[in-house]
C-alpha cells in the first residue's frame, strides 16, 4: 500500500557511500519508495519508461554524461522532479543558479526531506 | 764632451746615428734662406759680371761687398789661423760684441767658455781637413740664453800665404727647438706604445709582415719581439677570423664604413687559442689600403664569461620555466585535492549523523560524545579544505583589471561587520577618494581578510579603533589597515602570510589561518608587496602596494 501511496524516487550517483547515505537518510520517510539506483545517467535515462519516476536524486559530477546535461535530456520528462546533490553547491549558486533547479549539498537530510515534500 | 752630440742627446736620442744628423742638417738648409753656393757668391766675387770688373775701382767693390755683408741677417766671420778675429759684419757685431773693440779679439772675449771652445774646435777640424764643413753648434750667449748655429766654416788663404777661417752662421735655434720637441713627443710616444697594457702593432700589407709591435702584444701572443717581426701576420688568425679580415679590407676598400673593432680568434705561439678584441685603423696610400695601426686586447677570459653568463641564464629561464610548470602543477593538485576531498568529508560526517540520529537507544554516551568529536573534526577538516580551495582559487583567477575606489570597498566591508554585529563600538575612518587599478573582487576579498581581521583581533578592546589609509612613500603608494587591538609578535612577522599559520588559539579569536594567506596572494597578483608591523597588545597595521599599470 505504501508502495503505490508513494512518490517513486531514481538515484543517480556512482560513489556507493553516498548511495548508502541517501537509502538510510530516506529509510523512514513513509511516502517516498526508492525504486532504482544507477551509477550512470545514460542508464537512468534508457528506463525511464519502465520506471515511471517521480523525483531524481542526482550528483552533478558522474562518470560519462554529467548530471546537468543528464537534466538537459530529461526537457522532454517534465514530469520528473530533478534534485541535484553535490559537494560543491556554491559552485553552482555562483553562478546565479541558472540552471533553475534544486542543488543541495551532499549530506544535507534536512534539505532532502523538504524538497522531497 | 762634442757639443753637436750634447744638442742630439740631450732628449736621450743616442738613437740619432751619423746620417739622421746630416739629414737633419740638410732639412734645416732647406729651411733657411741661405745656400752653400750662394755664401761661395757673398763670400767671393764669382756673382759679378766680368766686364765690369775692369772698370770698377776698388774701392767700389769694397762698398758692395760690405754693403752685401752688412745687410745679410747671417753672421759672416773671418778669423785668423789663431782664432784672432779679422771681420765681422754688422749682424754680429750688433748681436754679441756691440761697441766694443773686437779686432784681434777671439770666441773667448764674446761668448762664454763652453761656447767659445766649440766654436774653436770646429774651426780647428776645418782647418785640418781644408775643406768647407757645416757644423750645428749649441751655444749659449753671456747672458745664457741659447743659439743653435747652422754653421758652415771654411778655410781660406789669402794672397800672401795667411790662413784664415770664414764662417756663415745662420740663427737655427727655433728650428731646432721644434725638432727637439718633435722628437721628445715621438719618443714620449714610443714609450707609452711599447709600455701600453694594450697590445698594439703597425702591419704593412704589402708584406703582410708586421713593422712595430709593443711588449704587450708580444705577451698576448707568447712570441718575443723578433718572432713577431719575422712571421706573416696571418699565422696569429685562425681560418673563420682570416676570413673575417679579408673580408674587412675588402669592404673598406669600396668605401663602406665599417665598425673600428671587431673580434678575432687568435693562435698563441703555444697554439693556445685566444680572443682579441681589435681596434684597427687602416692606413691609405694612393687610394689603397696598404696597412693598419691596431691595438689589441685579450678578451678570452671575458668572452668565456660571458658564456658562461649565457648559459647561466640559459639554465635559469629553463629553471624558471620549470618552476612555474611545477607550481601550476602544484595548484592544480591543490585544488582538485581540495575539491575531491571534500565528498568523503561530508560522507564522513552524514555517516555520523545518521548513526547518531537512528541508533541513539542503542549507543552508549560515550560512543555518541565520540561521534560527536568525529563530526566536529569533519567539520574542521570541512573547513580547512574549504580554505585551501579559495587559496588556490584566487591563485588560478583571471584578473579583471579596472579602476576601482578601495575606499568604497572598505565601506562597504565594514557596513557588513557593523550590521553582523550591531553591539560592538568601532571608531572606523576611511581615507575617501582612494582609487587604483585592480580586480574588483580580489581586492573585496583582500580587504574583508585584513579589515575583517582588524576587527576580530579588536573584538576585546575598548575604544577599538580601525582605520584605512594611504600614504606616499618615495613615490610609492602605501595602503595600510591599522587596529589597535590585540596586535602580534613580530618574530613571527614572517610567517604572518603562510597558510594556516595562526598565532592565536581558537578559544582566543576564531580562525583556520588562511585569511592573510589569501590577501597575500591577492596583493602579489596585482604586482604588489604586504607587510606588516606590530606589538602585542598594541594593534597591528598591514601595509599593502599595488603596482598594476595601465598595460596590466
Amino acid at each position: 500500500m505504501k508502495y503505490l501511496m508513494a512518490k517513486k524516487v531514481i538515484i543517480i550517483e556512482d560513489d556507493e557511500t553516498w548511495k548508502f547515505i541517501y537509502r538510510q537518510q530516506l529509510r523512514d520517510v513513509s511516502d517516498i519508495a526508492i525504486v532504482a539506483e544507477f551509477e550512470r545517467a545514460e542508464e537512468a535515462y534508457q528506463h525511464l519508461p519502465q520506471l515511471n519516476p517521480d523525483i531524481a536524486i542526482v550528483d552533478i559530477s558522474l562518470p560519462g554524461i554529467s548530471g546537468l546535461e543528464f537534466a538537459e535530456k530529461m526537457r522532454d520528462h517534465p514530469s520528473v522532479k530533478i534534485i541535484f546533490v553535490t559537494s560543491h553547491q556554491e559552485e553552482y549558486l555562483s553562478n546565479h543558479n541558472t540552471y533553475g533547479y534544486l542543488i543541495l549539498t551532499k549530506g544535507d537530510k534536512k534539505g532532502l526531506l523538504e524538497c522531497l515534500k | 764632451m762634442d757639443k753637436r752630440r750634447t744638442l742630439l742627446t740631450r732628449f736621450d736620442l743616442q738613437t740619432l746615428t751619423r746620417p739622421e744628423l746630416e739629414n737633419l742638417i740638410l732639412e734645416l738648409q732647406q729651411k733657411v734662406p741661405l745656400s752653400a753656393s750662394d755664401q761661395v757668391d757673398y763670400a767671393g766675387t764669382t756673382g759679378i759680371p766680368e766686364h765690369s770688373l775692369n772698370e770698377e775701382s776698388l774701392q767700389e767693390r769694397e762698398e758692395r761687398l760690405t754693403a752685401l755683408m752688412n745687410h745679410n741677417p747671417s753672421l759672416i766671420f773671418l778669423k785668423d789661423e789663431k782664432g784672432r778675429y779679422v771681420y765681422l759684419n754688422n749682424s754680429y757685431k750688433r748681436q754679441f760684441v756691440g761697441s766694443k773693440d773686437w779686432y784681434g779679439k777671439t770666441d773667448f772675449d764674446f761668448w762664454p767658455k763652453e761656447s767659445a771652445e766649440l766654436f774653436i774646435k770646429d774651426d780647428r777640424l776645418v782647418l785640418e781637413s781644408g775643406v768647407m764643413q757645416q757644423f750645428l753648434e749649441d751655444s749659449r750667449d753671456k747672458e745664457g740664453k741659447r743659439y743653435c748655429w747652422l754653421c758652415y766654416k771654411f778655410p781660406f788663404t789669402d794672397s800672401k800665404g795667411k790662413i784664415f777661417v770664414g764662417g756663415i752662421g745662420i740663427d737655427a735655434t727655433e728650428r731646432v727647438i721644434a725638432q727637439e720637441a718633435l722628437l721628445e713627443s715621438e719618443e714620449r710616444y714610443r714609450t707609452l706604445v711599447r709600455y701600453a697594457a694594450a697590445g698594439i702593432y703597425e702591419v704593412d700589407f704589402t708584406t703582410g709582415r708586421l713593422t712595430e709591435v709593443n711588449d704587450a702584444m708580444c705577451l698576448i701572443l707568447g712570441y718575443k719581439r723578433e718572432e713577431l717581426l719575422a712571421l706573416p701576420a696571418s699565422n696569429h688568425l685562425d681560418e673563420e677570423s682570416k676570413k673575417l679580415f679579408l673580408n674587412r679590407v675588402k669592404l673598406a676598400q669600396t668605401g663602406q664604413h665599417l665598425d673600428n673593432n671587431i673580434e678575432y680568434r687568435v693562435r698563441k705561439k703555444d697554439g693556445q687559442e685566444i680572443w682579441g678584441l681589435f681596434t684597427s685603423r687602416f692606413r691609405w696610400e694612393n687610394g689603397k689600403i696598404t696597412g693598419a695601426s691596431v691595438i689589441a686586447h685579450d678578451i678570452t677570459e671575458r668572452k668565456y664569461a660571458e658564456k658562461a653568463l649565457r648559459e647561466r641564464e640559459q639554465k635559469y629561464r629553463l629553471q624558471a620555466e620549470e618552476l612555474a610548470t611545477v607550481n601550476k602543477e602544484l595548484e592544480s593538485f591543490s585544488y582538485s585535492i581540495s575539491h575531491d576531498l571534500r565528498a568523503p568529508i561530508q560522507a564522513m560526517k552524514g555517516l555520523c549523523s545518521i548513526m547518531m540520529e537512528n541508533y541513539s537507544d542503542k549507543l552508549e554516551p560515550e560512543l555518541q560524545g565520540y561521534l560527536r568529536r568525529i563530526v566536529t573534526s569533519s567539520d574542521k577538516m570541512g573547513k580547512l579544505v574549504d580554505d585551501m580551495l579559495n587559496l588556490s582559487k584566487i591563485s588560478r583567477q583571471e584578473m579583471n583589471v579596472q579602476q576601482i575606489s578601495i575606499s568604497k570597498i572598505a565601506e562597504t566591508i565594514i557596513n557588513e561587520l557593523q550590521q553582523s554585529d550591531p553591539a560592538k563600538k568601532v571608531e572606523v575612518s576611511i581615507a575617501q577618494n582612494v582609487v587604483t587599478r585592480g580586480d574588483s573582487g580580489l581586492m573585496s576579498i583582500a580587504l574583508s581578510n585584513l579589515i575583517g581581521n582588524a576587527w576580530k583581533y579588536s573584538s576585546k578592546t575598548p575604544n577599538a579603533h580601525i582605520e584605512f589609509g594611504e600614504m606616499l612613500k618615495d613615490g610609492e603608494t602605501i595602503y595600510y589597515v591599522r587596529d589597535n587591538g590585540a596586535g602580534f609578535n613580530m618574530k613571527f612577522a614572517s610567517k604572518l602570510f603562510e597558510p594556516f599559520k595562526r598565532f592565536h588559539s581558537d578559544k582566543e579569536f576564531s580562525g583556520t589561518g588562511i585569511g592573510l594567506a589569501i590577501v597575500k596572494r591577492v596583493i602579489e597578483k596585482h604586482h604588489g608587496k604586504i607587510w606588516a608591523e606590530s606589538e602585542p597588545g598594541k594593534g597591528a597595521t598591514f601595509h599593502f602596494t599595488l603596482s598594476l599599470t595601465s598595460k596590466d
